[in-house]
């Protein structure tokens, strides 16, 4: 669906503040995966979605949707509109409507969608998030933190993107909050959005959630695969300056005292499993 | 975009206009303003652009950087030269056009208002170019003390002044992500006529404000629980005194606002 | 150190009114001790912690610091001179323009005198790393940084115990490392008594006692190891377990025999790789 090839980004291009962002990046998403961005802060993840929804145009490389190359677009972010949808960190930050269903709405209108499409768009991406409609008429300023979460996400969810492109959705969510994000971000990829890429932080989200991983490092592609081959390379993720799970860490501590482990432990059961069977077998 | 305002900005070249004490740098600006604003013979304001031109190579900071500060203003000097070319009255007619009479007098005073304008601005981004925010703030708060006698609350203004100056570039990175976020759901303030545009701020303006808001609660909180109680009994981590050079900046100072008081009299006298 | 007795606290506004945000609360830290307080986002615990230095005082109940009850007004400024507070957000509690200006806050509330202060703010700023960078900028310093200066502001203060509420919500893993191995060297090697406010277990599982939250009331309060043990009961509370933890919960539920409460990856692995000797040999 979206393809980078080449791309390269720097920041104040041609000055002497110049930072380079992106440097080569050549990364695909195809229909129906599920792909999480880990990297450090300035590894280049976030230039990456601005990048792939259109906020950003790259200054050299070419970004594929559906094999167009949307770069030659004057406005590339238009092009996209409706294609790929980008939720920003802390999306919450940015509600403005008296209520809900009209800061919803918001996204849709400005797609050009007449009313009675927009809040039908908009009931329909509630639901997606989980919120009913006594909702509708709440302010978008007297609900939970999580739920003004969910509330920001619709908003994007409305204009029903293709894909789904979500900055450190977890950031500042507790363990049950976080769970109830990945549940419905499953919900809504199998009943509207074709692919969903997140960036995180967690190595623990992206080995439950996703089934593919591209690892940024200083603005270049460290890896990028399944999840399970490429936390394989535990040490090289390590190097890089990122926590990986603690299983995988256990695993690796185990292996380097000698014993075998084969296969890919992701998830604690899997450690547990391994090692019962080891013990026993 | 919002990085572009150089006005107000500190620029280390380390020059002896820089260590000046801050104190000593207001009074200054005071003293020149003074002097650019009693000008009114060609030699006074020979004098006074001459005195500028002085202090700016005395800064050591780049004249086209100085310059590019004074950008916005030029559109203001523009129109004041404009208003007074035209409706500067006068009896001596240089030349009449459609319904316009331009006069010598209108000429005069045009650019002396151009003149007046340039050289004030010059001289107030003069004193922020070598004077860093923090050590004006302090500055400022040591010369309005006296005035608490009557009143006038000198440490919040300061305090005030500090925490803009704090909150400032950390507002300016909210807008832009809040702008790039709703640009993200379509929001386009770029295109569209007037009120297409002003419709389009709506969806910057309401976070930020409320982003502020929060920001000013959690701030005062923070504030409280480090004993803050206002201006009473505090002490100053800055310590502001005189030197030697703050003593030969006054003696110039003295020495300008003398000359022309010489030249006033001596001129009225003839 | 901090006393509650019978904390019971109910918002004053129109929305949440007559809401226990804290239920009977009885708690006792002690001097020179390591607490953390676990909870979910809404179980009351930074309410809690703003109970510690007389932010909020108590709708029923007491609470004493040193013995002094923190609703007697008078006493407020020595309440919070002795107990510091790092607040969740580190942009909104850097209030000057200067690292070491901001630092030094808290003493010109205090009337420091010059030499003395300037003294203190050079030691704070040591102690948390951050002395290079005193003449910076706040905003141009990381999420980490900006933390650990915020700290130093406390620390100038000299406090006898410091609140941190959720200090590391919102900083990346590197950020969050920089900012618990500073928390760690206050309690270890100055002594400095620490309250942690976290939904972080990897974080609580550093304390030495850990006080689990649920609606308001204590639920747990313990040894890390001893907490997390019970694995069911945390995560039913909607919180994490460490994984080794896990690990080790599942394989004593197959039957096998470990001994002892496990939450860090070394002596996880030390114990396994022992079993998997003794079987082998």
């Amino acid at each position: 669906m979206i393809e980078l090839v080449n791309v390269n980004y720097t920041y104040e291009d041609k000055t002497p503040d110049a930072s380079i962002a992106l440097k080569d990046v050549c990364f695909r998403v195809n229909e129906g995966e599920t792909w999480g961005i880990i990297g450090h802060t300035g590894s280049g993840k976030s230039t990456l979605t601005e990048i792939m929804s259109g906020l950003l145009k790259p200054c050299s490389g070419k970004v594929l949707f559906d094999g167009l190359d949307v770069t030659k677009a004057k406005n590339p972010a238009a092009l996209l509109k409706g294609k790929v949808g980008l939720v920003f960190q802390y999306p919450e930050h940015q509600l403005f409507e008296e209520s809900i269903i009209e800061d919803i709405c918001f996204g849709p209108k400005n797609m050009g969608l007449s009313r009675e499409e927009c809040l039908k768009r908009a009931r329909e991406a509630m639901r997606l998030v989980g919120l009913d409609e006594s909702y509708e008429n709440l302010s978008p300023f007297e609900i939970s933190g999580g739920e003004k979460r969910r509330v920001a996400i619709a908003g994007i969810v409305a204009m029903s993107p293709e894909v789904l492109i979500l900055d450190e959705p977890t950031a500042g969510l507790d363990p049950v909050g976080r769970d109830m994000l990945f549940e419905m971000l499953c919900n809504i990829k199998g009943k509207l959005c074709k692919s969903i890429i997140f960036v995180s932080h967690s190595m623990d989200d992206v080995a439950l959630f996703a089934d593919k991983v591209l690892v940024m490092n200083g603005g270049e592609v460290l890896l990028k695969g399944d999840v399970n081959e490429v936390f394989e390379k535990s040490s090289m993720l390590e190097e890089a300056g990122l926590d990986v799970p603690q299983v995988t860490r256990l695993i690796a501590r185990l292996k380097e005292k000698g014993h075998r482990f084969d296969g890919a432990i992701l998830t604690v059961e899997d450690a547990a499993e391994a090692i019962y069977s080891k013990l026993k077998g | 975009m919002l990085r572009d305002i150089t006005i107000g900005q500190y620029y280390n070249t380390k020059s002896s206009l820089h260590s000046l004490d801050p104190r000593c740098k207001l009074i200054g600006l005071v003293v020149m303003m003074a002097l650019i604003f009693v000008a009114q013979s060609v030699i006074e304001y020979a004098f006074v652009t001459l005195l500028t031109i002085a202090l700016a190579i005395l800064s050591r900071v780049p004249m086209a950087y100085i310059l590019k500060g004074m950008k916005p203003v030029w559109l203001i000097v523009a129109f004041t030269a404009v208003i007074n070319i035209f409706m500067g009255g006068g009896e001596t007619v240089v030349f009449t056009w459609w319904a316009f009479t331009v006069t010598k007098e209108a000429l005069y005073l045009a650019l002396s208002m151009m003149l007046r304008v340039v050289l004030l601005v010059t001289v107030s981004t003069l004193l922020t170019l070598t004077t860093s925010p923090t050590v004006l703030t302090s500055g400022l708060e040591k010369l309005l003390k006296p005035l608490e006698k009557v009143k006038f609350p000198s440490h919040e203004v300061a305090m005030m002044m500090s925490i803009a100056l704090r909150f400032i570039p950390t507002l300016g990175e909210e807008a832009e992500k809040i702008m790039k976020a709703q640009a993200a759901r379509g929001n386009d303030i770029e295109s569209g006529g007037f009120m297409k545009k002003i419709s389009g701020m709506i969806p910057l303006f309401v976070p930020l404000f409320i982003s502020a808001f929060r920001r000013a609660d959690e701030l005062a909180m923070a504030m409280e629980c480090r004993c803050y109680a206002g201006g009473c009994n505090r002490t100053a981590f800055r310590k502001l005194e005189y030197k030697k050079s703050d003593a030969v900046a006054f003696v110039l100072m003295g020495t300008a606002v003398l000359l022309v008081v010489i030249y006033r009299t001596v001129g009225f006298l003839i | 150190m901090i006393k509650c007795e019978n904390v019971t606290f109910v918002y004053e506004n129109e929305e949440d009114e007559g809401k226990k945000v804290l239920d009977n609360v009885n708690l006792n830290i002690e001097k020179g001790s390591f607490v953390a307080v676990l909870g979910r986002n809404g179980s009351g615990k930074s309410t809690l912690a703003k109970h510690f230095n007389a932010v909020l005082i108590p709708t029923e109940g007491n609470v004493f610091v040193n013995g002094v009850s923190t609703k007697e007004e008078k006493k407020l400024f020595d309440i919070r001179r002795s107990v510091g507070m790092v607040f969740q957000n580190p942009d909104n509690q850097i209030v000057a323009t200067t690292v070491e200006e901001d630092v030094a806050f808290g003493l010109e509330n205090l009337g420091v005198p010059y030499d003395e202060m300037h003294k203190r703010v050079e030691a704070a700023l040591k102690s948390v790393g951050m002395y290079e960078q005193r003449k910076m900028q706040p905003h141009l310093l990381s999420g980490g940084q900006k933390q650990r200066v915020a700290i130093a502001g406390v620390i100038a203060m000299q406090p006898e115990c410091i609140v941190f509420d959720e200090p590391t919500a919102m900083l990346d893993p590197k950020g969050r490392k920089e900012v618990m191995e500073t928390i760690k060297t206050l309690n270890g090697e100055m002594g400095i008594t620490v309250v942690l406010i976290t939904h972080f277990m990897e974080e609580a599982a550093k304390a030495d006692r850990v006080v689990v939250m649920d609606k308001g009331q204590i639920v747990m309060d313990d040894a890390p190891g001893k907490v997390f043990s019970h694995v069911e009961k945390i995560t039913a509370l909607g919180l994490d377990v460490p994984q080794v933890t896990r690990v080790v919960n599942l394989l004593k539920k197959k039957g096998i025999d470990i001994k002892g409460e496990m939450l860090r990856t070394k002596e996880c692995a030390d114990a396994i790789d022992m079993l998997l000797k003794e079987r082998q040999n």
